[in-house]
């Protein structure tokens, strides 16, 4: 199979950058095959395989753009600052402090973790 | 029973409180819609790591994710008549509470099985949602835009396929007619109707009833199937085939899928992730 590279178009005014290659028997199924592996998650406005030096561009741009949510897909869907508040609101409810040191060369080797740990009151 | 298959049968199939057999005809309807996409989205995500090249390995697990996340809009749909979370919809029914068609729930099998099993749900998806944005109910026909446009790429790419094996070796168009007669024979569970589809007819939320959809699928799938030279295959459509899944009765295949997709959801009854 040839291979094709692969590019898009941030904005309607970026240039035309490289962004991978896929491998596919015809322009045709390269097109389809780079719709799905590189867009559709919004990382652009329109995409191309360059076949020979032929830019071969979507007939439809409207397929390049993600049209569902796919936040799920990327670790941006996956913010960590809302379940860092709910821990620390729980942790002001039920009184408790963390004085555990995250683990890494400077911890204390003394616990099993990196730190020391006051049993009775840590979480 | 492999100590795997014996593990995930052992989990308790209480599901979460609160959940009972819908009434309401809209519900069942959405819920077919929603289960129908997460069958097929689960089914064609086998092939993430095994299919055929590794472009085709992304595409395909991509369409899955669509898939799956069209399951995730109707389910949302679901949520606003029950009150029940998507999770708790997805997953914590028992299998009877299923109301897919029975197609979608076979195993893969092989490629040419897969393949040809999407392009014919694709297609009769296409007409299912296109009769749905004349619907009644505007939370029904609100979410339609989106997931038009993305069938519209699977469409293109299960043709794509069959155009490239039309034109290819014999071995593979023969097994590519195999496969298509191993689906065509359970077709018909796709346009079964619903338990209370007169009722949505009725009140105008299904346009179209799900068995009328069928001359023009097979009119599609004619086109289809003698524009890429597999024409030999078309007598195997089964409009009586596959029935029992709009009602909840599913194969011998189903309980099974459904311990293993459910299983974690069982093990840890309302936890939030």
């Amino acid at each position: 199979m040839a291979r094709y590279p692969v590019l898009q178009r941030r904005r309607e005014d970026s240039d035309w950058e490289t962004v991978g290659y896929v491998h596919a028997p015809d322009r045709e199924m390269a097109l389809g095959f780079a719709l799905h592996s590189f867009f559709r998650h919004g990382e652009g406005v329109n995409c191309a395989i360059d076949d020979g030096g032929e830019l071969i561009t979507v007939t439809d741009p409207a397929d390049v753009i993600a049209h569902t949510d796919k936040s799920y897909r990327v670790s941006a869907g996956y913010p960590l600052g809302p379940k860092r508040r709910r821990a620390e609101r729980r942790i002001q409810e039920l009184g408790v402090r963390i004085d555990n040191a995250r683990p890494g060369p400077a911890a204390d080797t003394a616990s099993p973790r990196g730190g020391r740990r006051d049993r009775s009151e840590a979480i | 029973m492999s100590p795997t298959a014996e593990r995930l049968t052992n989990v308790p199939r209480a599901t979460r409180a609160g959940w009972s057999a819908p009434d309401d005809p809209r519900l069942a309807l959405v819920l077919s819609l929603a289960d129908d996409e997460l069958m097929i989205g689960h089914r064609h995500s086998h092939w993430t790591g095994v299919a055929p090249t590794m472009e085709e390995d992304l595409a395909f697990s991509s369409l899955a994710q669509d898939e799956i996340g069209h399951a995730v809009m109707w389910y949302g749909v679901a949520e606003e008549l029950t009150g029940q979370d998507e999770d708790t919809l997805a997953f914590g029914r028992p299998p009877e509470e299923y109301f897919h068609a029975n197609l979608l729930e076979q195993e893969p099998g092989d490629w040419a099985y897969t393949l040809m099993r999407q392009h014919a749900y694709d297609l009769f998806d296409h007409l299912r949602l296109d009769a749905l944005t004349d619907s009644s109910d505007a939370s029904i026909s609100g979410v339609l835009g989106p997931i038009l446009r993305e069938e519209r790429l699977h469409r293109a790419h299960a043709r794509a396929w069959l155009s490239r094996i039309s034109d290819g070796p014999a071995d593979g168009r023969a097994k590519v007619v195999d496969g298509a007669r191993r689906v065509l024979g359970q077709v018909g569970g796709l346009f079964e109707p619903l338990k209370s589809e007169q009722q949505l007819v009725d009140d105008g939320t299904l346009p179209v009833p799900t068995p009328e959809l069928f001359v023009a699928w097979e009119k599609e799938m004619t086109t289809d199937y003698e524009r890429f030279g597999l024409g030999e295959a078309l007598d195997a459509i089964d409009s009586h085939g596959g029935l029992g899944g709009r009602l909840g009765q599913h194969t011998a295949v189903f309980e099974p899928m459904w311990d293993e997709m459910t299983a974690l959801f069982r093990q840890h009854p309302g936890a939030t992730w």
